[in-house]
């Protein structure tokens, strides 16, 4: 799968998409009604990587999430259980995360498989499995593979999930795609492979022949310190692309990660190392040109 | 390219939690609903719905304890339907297709932070993958896990992609689940959409008037290879996004067409190899409309048999792409196509008449059809083999 362009769009947490609506302006001239702030996360990210260059009538989208709507949920609930009224239908509507995807495909014009998914943890890798597969079976001709999660309000909920190990990092949200074609004319890099582990050794086996040179080092928020150490000792020499602290972390940061890396690296290898939540290694690997 | 086999099935529905006595009491033409009373703005009606049984007093018992139990113990009894050994079923991928997720559980949590005034509902989230994972770990399965939320083509989509991942080699075996329970934010939101037949379940009838839904947890296990007694392979299908209104697909049913005719193409079969259409068939009076002009267009006007299947066990969301295809290939093994209850009148707009009787069935190509909120359209076929 090769990549012909990518977007990290990132921002403080914010309450309203006022700001976000304004900047949506400079990509697209779509105008969206009764979106939230997960859709309009999933439309700027989308259309940053786009660039308002045209897309395939049949292009696929693959939206990976790992907790989808909050907003829409929390105010649903609301209605129902503290004003004692009926959802309002937009609200209701939006709490279906596919409603993003939705809305990404209606801005493009695309008629293509429309995908939301979720993994705990590696939600966007196993995006990308999704899209390689379909290439594979030639059912696409184009993806747009996309990590989007609203900022989590609470630090306590962070920091617990995350086994404390976050606490010097900003929670952001965020919206980062890749658009994946099958041809290399044009492209950015390419998507080498994602791969599963259940043990650090094999990853660490496997990785000495499958990373390019020179290569990039980057790892997901919950690889551990001790697995930090194998990953450098099976890539000596590796230059750490250290994404959480510059840029700061959201549920599917792996995409920000891949996503970073085009945009910022030329003639390099990455290898982003990941962990499943029952402590598998997830490990993708990408070569920009 | 490897073929791809159902290896193994389990459900539970308004009907039982056995395939043989659910597939019996479809063969008998039996529904059964409940009443719920809409309880908010000061309402005083109900409207019906199709509960597991036990379930309907879930909110004076143990919910959550029961949420688990229904899973756990559908996804357990397909496993011994397929008889996977212990490192096999180790080395399964996890597919789990919802629209609520865990939404039933976390209702009752926020009954009590509203009452207690303190949780949220942004602290306590687990992510959409928290009842895969859970699933995973309490089967001891260490394959990847997909959660696919696409509302009620979420279990239809997982087993196409499923079955893709079988057939190009990335995975050997699969467990798929599509698990939808009563929940109040999908009850009042269909019923703020108006959406909700308070009668009788009747798709394509000229007098339908909307969905009655339904509870549902459907486990299918998929496998390169065949299991001990299962004739039917899975051939594949197609998922589009018609961009037409999120709520309603185009009512030309042009964009459910191009996913029919494209999960043709990809299956290297052409509409009259379809021995018989399962059909979405929500029963709103548009969705119908609007899939059945698809189905026209798709099959140019000439259509293989087809029926809707929701009045048996109600609309189980984005359970129902397990659940009914559980229904209809025990059904065919069984030596018929399920007809379409509630059906009486022709609704002349239309013309569109379902199977009133069951068919008697044997080999040949199946279609399944699923259309969803978000414009999302997902057709598949699975053949019988005997």
């Amino acid at each position: 799968m090769y990549v012909h362009s990518s977007s990290a769009f990132i921002c403080d947490p914010v309450d309203t998409i006022d700001g976000m609506k304004e900047d949506l302006k400079k990509y697209t001239d779509y105008y969206f009604r009764r979106i939230n702030k997960f859709i309009m996360l999933s439309l700027m990210g989308v259309h940053q990587c786009i660039h308002a260059s045209p897309v395939s009538p049949s292009a696929a989208v693959y939206l990976a999430t790992e907790n989808g709507n909050l907003g829409d949920t929390e105010n649903v609930l609301e209605q129902i259980y503290r004003k004692n009224s009926f959802p309002k239908p937009f609200n209701f509507i939006n709490t279906m995360s596919n409603t993003a995807s939705f809305y990404v495909a209606q801005s493009l014009k695309t008629l293509g498989r429309s995908i939301t998914l979720s993994s705990k943890n590696v939600s966007f890798e196993r995006a990308l499995e999704l899209a390689k597969t379909d290439f594979e079976l030639n059912h696409i001709t184009e993806a747009l593979v996309g990590g989007v999660d609203e900022a989590v309000a609470s630090l306590d909920e962070r920091c617990a999930k995350n086994h404390e190990s976050c606490h010097n990092i900003r929670m952001v949200e965020g919206s980062c795609w890749l658009r994946l074609k099958p041809e290399k004319d044009g492209a950015a890099g390419e998507i080498i492979d994602v791969r599963t582990f259940a043990e650090m050794k094999a990853a660490a086996r496997w990785i000495e022949g499958a990373a390019g040179s020179p290569v990039t080092l980057a790892f997901g928020i919950f690889t551990t310190p001790a697995d930090r150490i194998e990953w450098r000792h099976a890539l000596p020499g590796a230059e750490e692309f250290d994404y959480l602290s510059g840029y700061g972390y959201y549920d599917t940061a792996a995409a920000l990660a891949i996503s970073a890396f085009f945009l910022r690296f030329s003639g390099r290898s990455l290898v982003h190392a990941n962990m499943t939540a029952d402590g598998q290694h997830i490990v993708t690997v990408c070569k920009s040109y | 390219m490897n073929d791809v086999f159902i290896r193994g099935r389990a459900l539970t529905c308004s009907l039982g939690d056995d395939v043989d006595g659910v597939i019996a009491r479809v063969k008998n033409g039996e529904c059964a609903t409940v009443c719920i009373p809409v309880r908010v703005a000061s309402m005083d009606y109900a409207r019906p719905y199709y509960r597991i049984a036990g379930d309907e007093n879930s909110g004076s018992s143990d919910p959550d304890r029961l949420f688990y139990d229904i899973l756990f113990r559908t996804v357990s009894r397909a496993l011994d339907d397929s008889a996977l050994t212990a490192v096999e079923i180790e080395s399964c991928a996890l597919f789990f297709g919802s629209t609520s997720i865990d939404i039933p559980v976390f209702e009752c949590a926020y009954r009590q932070a509203v009452l207690d005034k303190t949780k949220n509902y942004q602290a306590g989230s687990p992510g959409y993958g928290k009842l895969a994972g859970l699933v995973a770990e309490r089967f001891g399965v260490r394959g990847p896990s997909y959660t696919i939320t696409t509302a009620c083509t979420s279990s239809a989509n997982c087993l196409l992609y499923a079955s893709a991942m079988i057939r190009t080699g990335r995975i050997d075996r699969a467990i798929v689940i599509g698990y939808d329970l009563y929940n109040e934010l999908g009850f009042y939101g269909f019923e703020s959409l108006k959406l909700i037949e308070p009668f009788v379940y009747r798709p394509f009838d000229k007098n339908r008037i909307g969905v009655i839904m339904g509870e549902g947890c459907g486990a299918v296990v998929l496998d390169k290879n065949p299991g001990p007694g299962g004739g039917f392979i899975f051939l594949g299908g197609s998922n589009a996004c018609d961009p037409f209104n999120v709520t309603t697909h185009n009512a030309d049913g042009s964009g459910i067409a191009h996913t029919i005719t494209d999960a043709l193409d990809n299956c290297g079969l052409h509409s009259g190899d379809i021995e018989a259409i399962k059909a979405h068939a929500t029963g709103s009076p548009v969705n119908d409309l609007t899939e059945f002009n698809g189905m026209k267009l798709a099959f140019n006007g000439i259509l293989p048999p087809f029926s809707g299947i929701k009045p048996y066990v109600g609309h189980t969301v984005g359970a129902c792409g397990a659940v009914e295809l559980i229904i209809i290939t025990a059904s065919v093994e069984r030596g018929f196509f399920p007809a379409t209850p509630g059906f009486s009148e022709v609704d002349e707009e239309i013309n569109a008449i379902p199977l009133t009787e069951h068919r008697p069935a044997g080999p040949g190509n199946y279609m399944l059809n699923f259309f969803g909120f978000g414009g999302n359209c997902t057709s598949f076929i699975v053949a019988y083999r005997n």
